[in-house]
């Protein structure tokens, strides 16, 4: 450009109309990129469109097949499972684990407790084995006492091997009462 | 081969990009174009044309009657379909000189050429329009010189503003002599030519070193002098002949040129028959003088032949310089 001989203001005219030359080259390869992008996709589109339509024909032919008329009598027996197994959640409504235990656990004082096991007798009686750790002998049956005073229907068991030590008391108390 | 070159011809940019453009010489003479195209082999000529401007229509690169001149440059250009174009401005209209130079950091230079051009031609750097080149080391025995081309601003603007009324685009300017130089010295050599360019009415004398055009002179001796402006087939040539002496040992005794002039080039309209002349009695120049390929720099006629002749391309040897790229 230094050795055109023109004014500056004829060179900037000229380099800008360059400039403006390149940015119509760029888009032009840039549509044409896009144009190219997309014509090589277009087989790919269809192969998949014929597989989308293949599959719903082989939908459509199974929705009317033997299949899925066996499927519909398995869902209305699911569905009458489903109704049972909620009438047994309701019915066995009135005995609640957690309640028990909860009730259990809030009574136990200072005594420390590692185990709670819940269990059923038959239908109508509930056990509950709590085993723990007890400061002293006296917490321990105080403990007893306690919970023989809050559930007056139970037979607390408390075996005594264990008892004759002093501090730390390892003990296994087995909680039995009818069910409410 | 380079290998750049190559692959430009194998993968070549757009022309949207290139922007080709047609070489446009506007002397006293004659209008004349060329464009070249690239094909796969080279460059080959697209397209040439010459129109002969009447005399006394441009004068030493003066417009004398810009009405006349628009209509005839306007039928020219649309009749050759041209846009962008190259044009030559005539040797009168330049100042030449040269000069040493800090460094050869194009901006440093050209802020040292703004800063001294008052002291080596009378205008100021507002008021004109250059360009330099760096003269090759052999040339100058190691010293670090310009040779600068000086052009009034307002003259360059003149000319854009009659180009832009006909709807050309001048992408360049560029002095005959450096046209002339492009087109007829190898890019690769560096030795020293004297270039006569043989016109109507007046012949450039142009010395050229290592590519640069260190020297300009304008003899008013023409092959068409006389007044009803036909060839004079018995022209003399002992101006020219003493011109070329003067210029010969201007150059050998200056102490600053470190080359000496190998040969002699022969271009314009009727070189040849100049070249005759000169022939029919050595005794006028020392050195080898032959009229030469202009399109050396161009491609080889060896590969492709163009339509236009020997002796007609000698004429087109500014155009043809003009439109390499």
């Amino acid at each position: 450009m230094r050795h055109t001989l023109l004014p500056p203001e004829e060179r900037k005219a000229l380099r800008r109309d360059y400039s403006l030359r390149l940015a119509i080259v760029f888009f032009f390869l840039l549509s044409l990129a896009s144009l190219v992008g997309a014509v090589s996709l277009f087989p790919a589109y269809i192969n998949v469109r014929n597989m989308e339509m293949e599959e719903e024909v082989v939908a459509a032919e199974l929705r009317a097949s033997k299949e899925v008329q066996n499927r519909s009598v398995i869902e209305s027996r699911l569905r009458t499972d489903s109704l049972m197994i909620e009438r047994l959640l309701s019915e066995s409504g009135n005995s609640k684990p957690s309640q028990d235990i909860r009730f259990i656990a809030a009574e136990r004082g200072v005594v420390r407790f590692t185990t709670i096991s819940y269990g059923m007798v038959g239908t109508s009686t509930v056990v509950v084995v709590v085993q723990g750790i007890a400061p002293n002998r006296n917490d321990l049956i105080a403990l007893k006492n306690k919970m023989a005073m809050s559930l007056p229907m139970a037979k607390i068991e408390l075996p005594l091997s264990e008892l004759a030590k002093s501090k730390n008391v390892i003990f296994s108390m087995k909680v039995s009462y009818p069910k409410k | 081969m380079r290998h750049t070159s190559l692959f430009y011809r194998l993968f070549p940019p757009p022309k949207f990009l290139t922007i080709p453009h047609a070489g446009l010489e506007i002397s006293d003479d004659a209008f004349r174009c060329i464009e070249y195209k690239r094909t796969v082999h080279g460059l080959e000529i697209a397209k040439y044309a010459e129109t002969d401007v009447p005399p006394g229509l441009i004068d030493g690169g003066e417009v004398k009657d810009e009405k006349k001149f628009s209509e005839l440059l306007h039928t020219f250009v649309h009749e050759n379909k041209l846009t962008y174009v190259k044009v030559s401005l005539p040797e009168e209209k330049v100042y030449l000189f040269q000069m040493d130079i800090p460094s050869v950091d194009v901006r440093a230079v050209t802020q040292h050429v703004e800063f001294k051009l008052e002291e080596n031609v009378p205008l100021s750097a507002v008021d004109s329009v250059f360009y330099f080149d760096i003269l090759p080391a052999a040339v100058t025995g190691n010293l670090l010189r310009a040779s600068v081309s000086v052009v009034p601003r307002s003259y360059v603007e003149k000319m854009i503003s009659i180009l832009h009324g006909m709807g050309l685009v001048p992408i360049a300017f560029e002095v005959a002599p450096k046209s002339l130089a492009k087109a007829l010295v190898k890019k690769s050599v560096s030795d020293t030519y004297l270039i006569i360019h043989v016109m109507n009415r007046k012949t450039g004398t142009y010395i050229v070193s290592g590519g640069v055009v260190c020297f300009s002179s304008t003899l008013s001796w023409g092959t068409r002098q006389n007044p009803d402006g036909n060839k004079a087939e018995n022209m003399d040539i002992s101006a020219l002949s003493k011109e070329i002496h003067r210029v010969y040992e201007y150059w050998a005794t200056r102490p600053d040129a470190h080359s000496t002039i190998s040969q002699i080039m022969l271009v314009g309209e009727d070189a040849q028959m100049v070249e005759e002349k000169f022939h029919r009695d050595p005794s006028h120049v020392a050195v080898p003088l032959a009229s030469v390929d202009v399109w050396q720099n161009a491609f080889d006629i060896h590969n492709y032949i163009p339509n236009i002749s020997r002796e007609e391309s000698l004429e087109y040897a500014v155009a043809a310089g003009l439109a390499l790229p």
